[in-house]
């Protein structure tokens, strides 16, 4: 099923781009005309565009998730090197101007010192203006393999110092850079939400589908086994399958497990709605004429059915998104997802969520703003998606 | 040291028994602050008129409740309290009233509430164990071959319903309890000669309607500590309320009388012990909200359960201080139940509860400190009476290759010497702690690399150490989620080790599943804390992480587990010989066991003198920073709300 | 509508039965059980447990039996009886752990759920027929705001400030001299206060959610042909707006009523946690933790009655509402 959605997106791409070569010409001439022979993608771009949250959402997400690809090469250093003598270290400032060398292009950092008081129990820094470290681009640092491809020492930008601290968003108690921390869980977070809501589209729109469009004997057990999956509180049946997972899988593994629990959960609200739309839709005068034309079953469901509802789909799985990733980081905070030293978003903000980071360390709440602002953005595109989801209206 | 301080307890006793006002003996007491708080207390001690004619003072809380006289209440010869060492502080009379409130975690378990309300037939100030003094018994005696143990009783003591405690107690408990095997079908290791798998039951004599005897076929020297702060045990493993229990023992009363309460309480037909037990509460209980009428001999007594669990002063308590005030000050307790440590910090920085327990943190103590003022309490630092986390590998772990590496001395010493215990401390304990100096605190990863390189585990190409079979070794640290200082010092380790080119990983798991695992030997690596590097007398130096099948097999007396090498057997031999020595030689003993621990690293123990922060109402009095804190809260009947 | 009544009620009884078995199956799923941890949590706080007592605390839970014994006991006792067991961790009868506690939650989730309703239908309306406004916008950035925060961080937040303002400390749900009383008019009023920041966390990603539904049914509707007929006849826009639409609009509401209570006791749990309010969230996951079954299958068994009631309490409703429904369905 998933993949007929995918090979149908891809064919309507390529008309899409087809029009675009015819239509592009008169499309200055007469928007009248490019309006009554666009293809249904078009008309909903067209749509989408009328959704201001939406246009500005989209380039940030694409940002977000370039940074997370890419994060290796963006951060500073490794999330797992620890600096010593910077723990718990506030976010540092790049500054332009100093008063004694006055204004300078290179942009730089103060050097910055930590001392234990033993009074108050904190960590104290001090900043060190003596010390300026000039920041570079491209510079050399800790070694990574960069997307798995082959190895390399170049960060994007750094002090090239292995020593000068570097912290744009601050350190957490091992003195790991923060920055860094967060571009790395990026890739867990992000995937998570996207992986995820595939994994519950295919279960979703496979039963959902097969209740919806075979009724009878099918539709009564998948609706009891939906009934059922519904009644009982995700938290104990989350517990008892995260449980069953494998206790010597790696931390890779047990990602991907606990993306498979999360759909095998998640699954019952979408294929409800897949059920209900194939109900209306094969009610509809087209599926009939169709029936009555001769068409297949097979053929109904791809040519005239999925057409008519890929797009709801759609909607609704980039509204599930952004509810994914909030899920993760609430399992994390129960203690049942993902745990240290894997790094995620909600892993991050575990360490987090206590009075004492409120008060004294309130940097580390950085993941939850990233929380936030891929939420909303995946919000305002699944409600921009959704306003141009039927441009036929 | 120990004779002078009897003497001095000795005198102090007599003194409170026959002079009423009269400045105590204690010369430390002589100084200006304490002469300062007597002038205040003479408030409880005069103030009612009962006890004006008495010698011992009682609370107000009492007057009007239709109780016998004080005098009448207390024992012949109270326990004039001495919980913690006369060198911690300086013991102020206090005042009486007030309401402590504390915080509980638990559903039911209240651990502030239950250290409060230990009492031990003897105590060690201090927990210490330096010295074993009378508690709940009036006096000891030990035979010299470390046998038999004479305990008396306090004629006039009485259990918190106002029956007298005597003899019989003691004797139904042990004839009608502990050898009933419907009962007991186990019988308890710590009351079997030298509390070893293989050792006989006591003998029991009664000798007078307050003396008994306890006779063990073997010396059992240690059976004092055990009896004073092993397990937190109380007394109520040897002392139980006849006059209540046997209303449901079958020996008292017939079984087709207590049908119908069996019946009641779900249990099927002639299940009576099902019965017994469920109304028989040991002390570990006494915050059960069954536990609401239930006779004890402890400081406070339950009187309502909920939510908002409801303690009152037990008009019995057969303690009193030094002027004879029968203790404790405090005339209530109030145990919260809250759902989340933040909430506790929170209501600690807002004055809504008087003792933070253990639940502060090192990491914590920064925020409570600026909110001191406005919240009314201090943070005291008083100091862990455990280690915080160590570091165990699995040396019986059911893998060959597992097994010669890590059962190789020389492994174990190349991974202490790769750990950077100063980091340690200043990254998990903020420096208050230090690194343990028995093991070694020094970092030397050459010579660490050295002895590895010696054993033969030779880098590959992937700059990753090979086990003997060829494939790379792996240490994968598996940590209970119940302590967050367990995955920030995992997460250093991991990559400490990671340095001498071994493959370490971390991996968080519940604290279900850590047991599970634990007990079912299936952990290789992990993180816990042990009792014996800091309470020695205390058998516990992590046998069960760091070698469960050795150490199944020694509690078994050989019935389950797998039999230890000799070097290990003759460990685990001197660990627990310290049960059967008397205190001075036990002593020795200990030094030695630290050495062993100190070649062989069993298991890596790398802080010591770690702090343990405690936020407490600033009006509380008798409390100080010296020694354990579990100590300061074990003496939480002598704490009092200053005006 | 008797008989539909009466064989959907049939139909619940094989449902029950198989929640009953999965709830205790899944509960015990987790390694480890309740005794062992209890134990390991005594031995690790330094008190040593003696074998006779863990033999004993095994025989008086009925923990020694396997464990279709000890559903049988538990099943057994609930249909004779109605006897939900005892809870071993609370030592008390599950009835009396749970009883306030659910009122207390269906409470907040109840004033809560209306609370969601009047913000958000006005919201999602107005939102609709004025898309694109600026006040669209403003609406949809704060409620998808309200619904990109997670509740905990949002509460642990809220607790803070509240804190370093007044100096007191904003968790539970009674003041102290009414925590643990019985229950008055006292105590009833001393609660409202108290609920308004819980109502509020809870609310809060909920009304955002359903604005984003409402705004989207109601643009549905607003677009199909009966509206443009009644528009063109020179209905007024009002009349237009609330005769159908609107009504059609809410039915989804109408039709998950049902499934909204596992859904709020599940999302009140973690913030409830935060706020440490006496409810059912934080003793339900407590018990899961430890696997205190009597407890958690007992309750879960509870939830589950009120989940298939709820649902057919909505299908009735629908029923009643949607003339459609009640003429048997869209099948033909």
């Amino acid at each position: 099923m998933i993949r007929k959605v995918i090979v149908k997106k891809s064919r309507t791409w390529l008309r899409l781009d087809r029009s675009k070569t015819v239509s592009s010409p008169e499309h200055t001439q007469d928007l009248r005309q490019g309006f009554e022979f666009a293809s249904q993608w078009r008309l909903m771009w067209w749509k989408f565009r009328k959704h201001k949250l939406a246009m500005i959402a989209v380039p940030v997400l694409l940002l977000l998730y370039l940074s997370a690809i890419f994060c290796d090469f963006l951060s500073p250093t490794l999330p797992t090197s620890r600096f010593a003598d910077y723990k718990n270290a506030p976010p540092q400032g790049i500054h332009f101007y100093d008063k004694e060398s006055g204004f300078s292009l290179r942009p730089f950092v103060y050097g910055m010192k930590m001392e234990m008081n033993k009074e108050t129990f904190r960590r104290q820094f001090t900043t060190d203006k003596s010390k300026k470290y000039p920041l570079h681009l491209f510079v050399k640092g800790d070694p990574y393999s960069f997307l798995g491809l082959f190895p390399t020492t170049t960060h994007l930008i750094g002090t090239g110092n292995p020593d000068a601290p570097f912290f744009l968003m601050g350190t957490d108690s091992l003195g790991r850079d923060l920055l860094t921390r967060i571009l790395y869980g990026a890739r867990i977070s992000l995937s998570f939400g996207i992986v995820g809501v595939l994994l519950t589209l295919a279960l979703g729109l496979l039963l959902g589908g097969l209740s919806g469009y075979f009724g009878g004997f099918v539709d009564v057990v998948i609706q009891r086994l939906i009934d059922l999956l519904i009644c009982i509180p995700t938290i104990p049946l989350w517990m008892a399958l995260a449980a069953a997972l494998p206790q010597d899988w790696t931390s890779v593994q047990l990602y991907f497990g606990m993306i498979i629990i999360f759909s095998a959960i998640n699954w019952t609200d979408l294929a409800r709605v897949v059920r209900g739309k194939m109900l209306s839709l094969r009610e509809e005068d087209f599926t009939l004429a169709a029936r009555l034309g001769g068409a297949s079953n097979l053929r109904i469901i791809r040519k005239h059915m999925l057409p008519s509802f890929s797009s709801y789909i759609i909607v609704i799985a980039t509204m599930a998104i952004p509810s994914t990733i909030l899920g993760e980081t609430a399992l994390s905070f129960l203690g049942l997802g993902m745990q240290a030293p894997a790094v995620s978003w909600g892993v991050l903000l575990q360490d987090a969520q206590n009075l004492q980071t409120v008060a004294h360390e309130p940097w580390l709440l950085w993941p939850a703003a990233f929380i936030v602002v891929s939420v909303l953005m995946f919000n305002f595109v699944g409600d921009g998606l959704r306003d141009a989801a039927d441009p036929y209206k | 040291m120990k004779k002078i301080t009897q003497a001095l307890l000795s005198i102090l006793l007599i003194s409170s028994l026959t002079l009423a006002g009269c400045q105590s003996s204690d010369s430390k007491d002589a100084a200006a602050p304490a002469t300062a708080d007597v002038n205040n207390s003479s408030t409880p001690s005069s103030s009612p008129s009962s006890s004006s004619s008495s010698k011992y003072g009682e609370s107000p809380f009492f007057s009007g409740k239709n109780l016998p006289p004080v005098l009448d209440r207390l024992p012949l010869e109270p326990k004039l309290t001495n919980e913690l060492p006369a060198d911690y502080l300086n013991l102020e009379i206090g005042t009486y009233g007030g309401t402590l409130r504390t915080a509980r975690t638990d559903v039911v378990i209240d651990n502030d509430v239950f250290i409060i309300n230990n009492e031990p037939l003897v105590n060690t100030p201090g927990l210490l164990g330096e010295e074993v003094t009378p508690n709940v018994v009036k006096d000891f005696k030990v035979s010299d071959d470390q046998k038999e143990f004479t305990f008396t009783l306090r004629e006039g003591q009485k259990w918190s319903d106002g029956v007298p405690l005597t003899v019989e107690d003691v004797k139904f408990t042990v004839e009608d309890v502990l050898f009933n095997p419907e009962l007991t079908p186990v019988f308890p290791l710590w009351l079997k000669s030298s509390a070893g798998p293989d050792g006989k039951p006591f003998t029991f004599q009664v000798v007078d309607d307050y003396t008994f005897k306890i006779i063990f076929d073997k010396p059992y020297g240690g059976f004092l500590m055990q009896l004073a702060v092993q397990g937190w045990r109380g007394y109520t493993e040897l002392i139980k309320p006849k006059h209540f229990l046997q209303k449901y023992h079958t020996k008292y009363t017939p079984l087709e009388q207590l049908e119908p309460e069996i019946k009641a309480a779900n249990f099927g037909t002639g299940e009576w012990a099902k019965l017994f037990i469920s109304k028989d509460l040991l002390n570990t209980e006494f915050s059960y909200p069954k536990a609401v009428g239930f006779p004890v001999l402890t400081p406070y007594i339950q009187v309502k359960s909920g939510d908002k669990a409801l303690y009152e002063r037990n008009p019995y308590y057969f303690k009193v201080d030094a002027k004879g005030n029968q203790l404790p000050y405090i005339d209530k307790l109030e145990s919260n139940f809250v759902q989340n440590l933040e909430v506790v910090k929170l209501k600690i920085m807002a004055g809504e509860i008087d003792h933070s327990y253990e639940y502060v943190s090192i990491p914590d103590v920064s925020l409570l400190k600026e909110h001191e003022q406005e919240g009314g309490y201090k943070v005291y630092v008083n100091n862990l009476h455990r280690t915080a986390n160590d570091i165990e590998l699995n040396q019986t772990f059911d893998d060959p290759v597992w097994r010669q590496v890590v059962g190789d001395a020389r492994f174990r010493q190349a991974l202490n010497l790769a750990l950077d215990k100063q980091e340690i401390d200043d990254t998990v304990f903020y420096g208050f702690a230090n690194p343990a100096a028995f093991q070694g605190a020094e970092r030397d990863l050459d010579k660490a690399n050295k002895l590895l390189d010696e054993i033969g585990l030779k880098k590959g190409e992937d700059g990753l150490r090979k086990g003997p079979d060829g494939k790379t070794f792996t240490i994968p640290l598996e940590v209970s989620t119940q302590m967050a200082d367990f995955a920030t010092l995992g997460q250093l380790v991991v990559e400490q080790w990671k340095q001498l080119g071994l493959d370490v990983s971390l991996k968080q798991i519940d604290n279900t599943l850590w047991t599970t695992r634990n007990k079912a030997n299936q952990l290789k690596a992990t993180i816990m804390f042990t009792p014996g590097p800091v309470q020695w007398a205390r058998s516990e130096w992590g046998q069960n992480i760091w070698a469960p099948l050795w150490d199944q097999w020694w509690n078994s007396a050989g019935a389950q587990g797998e039999e230890p090498p000799q070097d290990v057997k003759d460990l685990f031999q001197s660990i627990f010989s310290l049960r059967e020595l008397p205190i001075e030689q036990a002593k020795q003993k200990r030094e030695e066991i630290k050495k062993n621990f100190a070649d062989k690293v069993w298991y890596f123990i790398h802080s010591e003198n770690i702090a343990a922060p405690v936020a407490v109402n600033a009006k509380i009095g008798n409390f100080s920073d010296k020694g354990w804190g579990i100590a300061q809260n074990f003496a939480g009947e002598q704490w009092f709300f200053r005006k | 509508m008797l008989t539909y009544i009466s064989y959907r009620l049939l139909q619940m009884i094989p449902l029950l039965f198989v929640i009953s078995v999965i709830v205790f199956v899944i509960i015990q799923l987790p390694p480890g059980d309740f005794l062992t941890t209890y134990v390991e949590q005594l031995r690790l706080s330094g008190s040593d447990v003696d074998a006779s007592t863990i033999i004993q605390l095994k025989a008086q839970y009925g923990l020694d039996l396997p464990l279709y014994g000890q559903y049988w006991v538990w099943i057994k006792n609930i249909i004779l009886h109605g006897d939900l067991g005892m809870s071993i961790q609370w030592n008390l009868p599950v009835s009396e752990v749970i009883g306030d506690r659910l009122l207390l939650t269906l409470l907040i989730s109840v004033i809560s759920l209306i609370l969601i309703w009047i913000i958000a239908i006005p919201i999602g309306i107005y939102s609709a027929t004025h898309q694109y406004s600026w006040l669209d916008y403003a609406f949809s950035f704060v409620g998808f705001i309200g619904l990109a925060i997670p509740g905990f961080l949002i509460a642990l937040l809220l607790v803070y400030f509240v804190f370093n303002l007044t100096g007191l400390s904003v968790t539970g749900l009674f003041s102290p001299e009414y925590e643990g009383a019985p229950w008055s008019w006292g105590k009833l009023l001393d609660l409202l206060p108290h609920m308004i920041v819980p109502v509020i966390i809870v609310g809060l990603s909920g009304t955002a959610a359903l604005i984003r539904i409402t705004r989207g049914m109601m643009l549905d509707e607003l677009s199909k042909q009966y509206v443009i007929t009644a528009r063109a006849k020179g209905v007024s826009e009002r009349r237009l707006l609330f005769k159908y639409p609107v009504r059609l609009a809410i039915h989804p509401l109408v039709s998950t009523i049902g499934w909204t209570i596992p859904a709020l006791i599940s999302g009140e749990a973690i913030i409830s946690i935060v706020l440490n309010l006496p409810t059912t969230g934080p003793i339900l996951l407590k018990a899961l933790m430890v696997q205190d079954m009597y407890l958690a299958g007992s309750f879960l068994l509870i939830l589950s009655v009120l989940t298939v009631f709820g649902t057919l309490l909505s299908d009735i409703l629908l029923a009643v509402v949607d003339p459609r429904i009640r003429f048997g369905g869209t099948r033909s």
